[in-house]
């Protein structure tokens, strides 16, 4: 992952980058791109590819961060720009492609069976254990999917950027209690959703 | 697939366990929050557990969610503003294009403005809007309160006719609210269509409103 600079390195690359200062601009767009792949992630209609959306996110950056007058109000105004764009592709014409797995940008459902990921961490599993491991974060990822956005967003934005309450708060826009409120009850739903007979039957047995 | 959205499993009372168990996972618990939590397990030994599955399923979740991110790291700035071209599930228009588009929307609206006749035929005898053109109308409406915003027009199609215009089909957006009730079912489908005429949601008051 990109090394992320300080809250004031970062407001004068906004500020260098909003007079137009390409280079300024590229540093932006490298040290943004996974925080903004987290939000189109929350937000985009499933069948569009985060990438495709990801490039259209660029170009109105492109276009319009000449335009941003307040340079403190950055994440938020970028936030408002990618929700727009994805709001737009679900309004738009047919996607182009669609998933072979159930989430955009994911591996096959074989590579995901045969432990391609990263969520064992290098310790040491056996084969068996590896498989039912990786159906569980599998379906534990396709639930997170289809959570309703308000709840996916600060639950994916905690999980990718280790955001805290007020930082996930104060890019939102709302009071931290409901930021609190979100999470719980995200996590709540996705305990309720993967014990449920039905999402077992479809899934298999939580290891 | 549609997927109905049970709007009271959503607004329900977050329980104390789920929101201390949220706060620990998220190491944002205070004192006596842990304090509580403490409390409460010497009751009931389930919830250590819980926390601990809690915290390997977060941590199942961010490793499953940095492989879905790690795409990101292709998509490169641009290396210039938007270029006329078509993009999978849309198009991009600018300079000379977004000229032809504006002047043949401008044309549209002059042939198909309405007659003073026509409005006072489709509109209501006394409505204070009776002499506004659609335009005005669809400005008068922009000032509702429920409307936060107007977002740019989507070009769906741009088609030569066969006298030499240009027909361009668009989708007008606008961004407005509105307020369910937790005991109010609410549809939203994959494409994160609202499967209910929001006014339903509106009606129900009687509230009424006057443009302009």
């Amino acid at each position: 992952m990109e090394r992320e600079p300080g809250t004031a390195q970062m407001a004068g690359i906004v500020e260098r980058a909003c007079r137009g200062e390409r280079s300024a601009q590229q540093e932006l767009w490298r040290t943004h791109r996974r925080w903004v792949a987290a939000i189109v992630l929350a937000h985009r209609p499933r069948s569009i590819e985060v990438e495709d959306l990801m490039q259209e996110v660029a170009l109105k950056l492109v276009d319009r961060i000449e335009t941003l007058r307040d340079v403190a109000s950055f994440r938020p105004w970028l936030r408002r720009i990618i929700i727009n764009v994805c709001r737009g592709a679900a309004r738009s014409l047919k996607p182009t492609s669609s998933l072979a797995a159930g989430v955009a940008g994911g591996p096959s459902e074989d590579d995901r069976l045969v432990g391609g990921r990263g969520s064992n961490h290098g310790s040491h599993v056996e084969p068996g254990e590896q498989c039912l491991r990786g159906e569980f974060a599998r379906r534990l990822l396709d639930q997170a999917m289809t959570l309703p956005p308000e709840y996916r967003e600060p639950l994916l934005l905690r999980c990718l950027h280790d955001m805290s309450y007020q930082q996930i708060a104060g890019l939102l826009e709302v009071p931290i209690t409901t930021v609190e409120t979100r999470l719980a009850r995200a996590r709540r739903m996705l305990r309720e959703e993967l014990a449920s007979p039905e999402t077992n039957r479809k899934g298999g047995a939580r290891p | 697939m549609t997927t109905p959205l049970n709007a009271m499993q959503q607004h329900a009372p977050m329980d104390e366990r789920s929101l201390l168990l949220s706060r620990l996972a998220d190491g944002e618990a205070s004192e006596a929050d842990i304090a509580r939590f403490e409390q409460l397990a010497q009751n009931d030994p389930a919830l250590r557990r819980d926390l601990e599955e809690l915290q390997q399923a977060m941590r199942t979740l961010a490793a499953e969610l940095a492989e879905e991110v790690a795409a990101a790291d292709s998509v490169e700035w641009p290396e210039s503003k938007r270029p006329l071209t078509f993009r999978g599930w849309g198009w991009a228009i600018s300079g000379w294009a977004a000229a032809i588009a504006v002047a043949v929307l401008w044309g549209f609206a002059t042939k198909f403005a309405p007659t003073q006749t026509d409005l006072h035929h489709t509109r209501p005898a006394g409505d204070s809007s009776v002499n506004m053109t659609y335009d005005q109308l669809r400005r008068a409406y922009l000032t509702a309160p429920f409307v936060l915003d107007e977002l740019d027009p989507i070009v769906l199609e741009v088609e030569e006719l066969s006298d030499g215009r240009i027909a361009v089909r668009f989708l007008r957006r606008i961004e407005e609210i509105m307020f369910v009730e937790p005991n109010e079912p609410l549809t939203i489908d994959d494409e994160g269509t609202l499967k209910q005429d929001p006014s339903i949601f509106r009606n129900r008051d009687g509230e009424t409103w006057s443009p302009g």
